[in-house]
């Protein structure tokens, strides 16, 4: 029996590319370029199955970082809310 | 991977692996690329943006799985508030938190407030073609240089048929033109690489990605849709055979190669 073809891409990249690619190794901790390529079309899979454009991920990021500060001020306010609450309905009583 | 030994400036990579071709061929439908190679090269934007913003590109799907679960939270506490603002007496146009006053009116806008910020993170993240419009670094430089080049060609062409054409004759124009045919054509060939890129990724003509575009964007993106108009203008007379020239064409050419050259000769590098 022969043995299986496993798939293959070829992907011509310049040194420009090659450059950034090492540093995103170096800044992700990888061996090597191949494994760099792979790592990023793995980070890619995972965020188009979470419903995300891989593009937009930077913007969306940004997104949710000015929102969190927000959200926090709210968590405050909805707890101090909620002692309003129950002194108001104590006062009823 | 390898050096290729004819050019010594490419290199290959070989990627082996289930599926591999096809999220390769889901990335370029995505990104408007036309090769593997571009494809990547987004890839490469989008890490590198995410370092730039002090963020591991691989803890990006925790990170919004994360959010999205705080988000929900506070979809939940947000439900709470407006039921506890249901339960206050209508007359009731105060409340004291923590000692302090509060208007009830000023609270409800508030709450309006995060509530819109909400929906409008969640339509971020549920439509898909919300894609902000983007020029990649390779892609800014090949406009840069492209813009230099045309404007010091342009440069040329002006001083060489100054005397002609202000009597009105255009032959000589028209002879300067089709003598740079070859470099107009791969000029206009570079940019609309990336005009076509950027059309099949937003699914819009060029002028809609203009207005859409962020402010910071738009000057690139005008320079590309100036040069591109003005090339095709030039490669139609270099294309053109003598006798079917039209001098009112040639009249409208030169007088856009002026703005042309007016507006970007401080690009000459």
């Amino acid at each position: 029996m022969g043995r299986v073809r496993r798939e293959k891409a070829t992907i011509t990249l310049n040194t420009n590319d090659l450059k950034l690619l090492t540093q995103i190794r170096d800044e992700l901790g990888l061996v090597s370029i191949a494994d760099t390529v792979r790592t990023l079309i793995h980070l890619y899979v995972e965020l188009h199955n979470l419903g995300i454009n891989p593009l937009a991920a930077p913007e969306l990021l940004k997104n949710y970082r000015s929102i969190t500060k927000k959200i926090d001020e709210l968590i405050k306010l909805v707890k101090s809310m909620k002692e309003t609450e129950a002194v108001i309905q104590s006062a009823q009583e | 991977m390898r050096r290729n030994k004819e050019t010594r400036k490419d290199f290959i990579i070989h990627l082996y692996g289930d599926n591999v071709r096809k999220w390769v061929a889901n990335l370029m439908n995505h990104t408007g690329a036309v090769s593997y190679a571009q494809a990547i090269r987004a890839l490469l934007y989008v890490a590198n943006r995410l370092i730039e913003l002090d963020v591991n590109p691989l803890s990006v799907p925790d990170l919004i799985k994360e959010y999205r679960k705080s988000i929900s939270k506070l979809q939940t506490e947000l439900a709470k508030v407006i039921e506890t603002l249901n339960n206050i007496p209508k007359g009731q146009q105060v409340i004291n938190i923590n000692g302090e006053t509060v208007n009830i009116g000023t609270l409800a806008d508030k709450i309006e407030n995060i509530t819109n910020m909400i929906k409008q993170l969640n339509e971020t993240l549920s439509v898909k073609q919300n894609i902000s419009i983007m020029l990649y670094d390779h892609e800014r430089k090949e406009i840069k240089s492209s813009i230099s080049a045309l404007a010091s060609m342009i440069g040329f062409i002006l001083s060489e048929v100054v005397f002609d054409v202000k009597r009105g004759r255009w032959d000589k124009f028209n002879d300067a033109i089709v003598r740079r045919r070859d470099a107009l054509m791969n000029n206009q060939k570079a940019l609309q690489r990336i005009i076509a890129r950027l059309e099949k990724q937003h699914k819009s003509s060029m002028d809609m990605i203009i207005t859409k575009a962020p402010q910071s964007l738009q000057p690139w993106l005008q320079m590309l849709d100036d040069a591109s108009d003005l090339l095709n203008m030039m490669l139609e007379i270099a294309n053109s055979p003598p006798q079917l020239r039209d001098p009112e064409f040639s009249k409208a050419t030169y007088n856009k190669m002026v703005e042309f050259y007016n507006k970007y000769k401080s690009m000459i590098g």
